[in-house]
């Protein structure tokens, strides 16, 4: 059976990206994915723009599966959780920029984030340790290792970034919490196909199976669990509310 | 005198890996060369690249098409194709570096991805 590979983190020129959709799109069905995630970035309280995104994403017939999402980014716990609660309906993945200590912890504390965006960005450590790792894996928080800070590093920085990423795949492994790989893309020419992705997380060291798997059957988890975080039924990690009927 | 060839069970396992460069531009075989060998090579520094086995084959590389062929050990193959896939731009233009397929002799890869159907 093929894999469907998916990228998850993708911008537009409609957040912070480059491209349009449309050339999106067709970059995307050249490099042979199954399914991407248009994310558009909100910084701190600022309002979102997934109403255009998603009216801009309709006009395009595909046979791509595409997704939205939103990318939290705030040095504040406090309003990363309100905006988590706030934008939770509404957008198909949450995903949380990290970097800073804080954010780090108060996102794999809260089960309504589905991931944990490059928490080793511009630190001098991973950004995560075994407490957080553990949290993760409990509130099912993947954490996201970002391709595009290491296509766009060069020797030092590139050094110490690949060396924050195998202590984190390290950490993920050892308590099994969800990796995600992604491209991160800005520009179409940041976006690389499933494949190659996949070679970088085992360049990492992660297992080749994995990491495939980290960029098809884990995303697609991601995208069903968050559709059952959204269904008003949902109350916590194994709480539900079921209907007589449905039993 | 003509040096042996090594017995089979000593013998470099290899494996090919066609790619195609995505751009609106053509580029020579100097530049996609030049441009691969110091991708890999700021990556996995010399001694990394000596296990390697790297050959890029010049006749098979399509100017028309950039489509090549990058020889390497059948051990190695996750870590060249991270490395080309780490390849930005080439004289400041923008490009992907994308695998088409890994084959496991040159034959199959000119015959399933390089000949014209």
């Amino acid at each position: 059976m093929e894999r469907k590979f998916t990228d998850l983190h993708i911008y537009s020129d409609l957040s912070i990206g480059q491209n349009s959709v449309a050339e999106i799109i067709k970059m995307a069905e050249s490099l042979r994915f199954a399914s991407i995630c248009i994310i558009d970035h909100v910084k701190d309280k600022n309002k979102d723009n997934l109403d255009n995104l998603r009216e801009e994403i309709i006009k395009h017939k595909t046979d791509l599966e595409i997704y939205t999402g939103i990318e939290i980014s705030t040095e504040d716990p406090e309003i990363m959780r309100t905006q988590v609660k706030k934008l939770r309906d509404k957008a198909d993945i949450i995903i949380v920029s990290g970097g800073n200590p804080k954010i780090n912890r108060a996102a794999v504390e809260n089960p309504r984030v589905d991931i944990l965006a490059h928490p080793e960005r511009g630190r001098k450590d991973s950004g995560l340790d075994n407490v957080m790792a553990k949290l993760a894996t409990e509130n099912s928080v993947a954490i996201e290792l970002n391709f595009k800070f290491v296509l766009h590093s060069y020797r030092k920085v590139r050094a110490h970034l690949l060396s924050h990423m195998k202590r984190n795949v390290m950490l993920t492994k050892k308590y099994k919490t969800p990796i995600v790989i992604t491209s991160g893309a800005e520009s179409i020419f940041d976006m690389r196909a499933g494949r190659e992705l996949a070679s970088l997380g085992s360049l990492i060291g992660i297992e080749l199976a994995d990491s495939l798997d980290s960029i098809s059957s884990i995303p697609e988890n991601i995208i069903t669990h968050a559709k059952k975080v959204k269904n008003k039924n949902y109350i916590t990690h194994g709480v539900e509310i079921i209907k007589k009927e449905d039993i | 005198m003509k040096v042996n060839r090594l017995p089979p069970t000593m013998e470099i396992r290899e494996r090919y890996i066609v790619f195609k460069i995505i751009s609106p531009k053509n580029y020579s075989l100097e530049d996609t060369v030049k441009t691969i060998w110091s991708s890999i090579l700021q990556l996995f520094g010399d001694a990394g690249c000596a296990d390697f086995h790297l050959w890029i084959p010049s006749n098979l590389y399509n100017v028309n098409t950039n489509t090549g062929i990058i020889r390497c050990s059948h051990d190695n193959v996750q870590q060249v194709r991270a490395a080309i896939a780490l390849i930005r731009s080439i004289d400041h233009e923008h490009l992907i570096f994308k695998t088409l397929g890994v084959t496991g002799t040159m034959r199959s890869a000119k015959d399933k991805f390089l000949t014209e159907k």
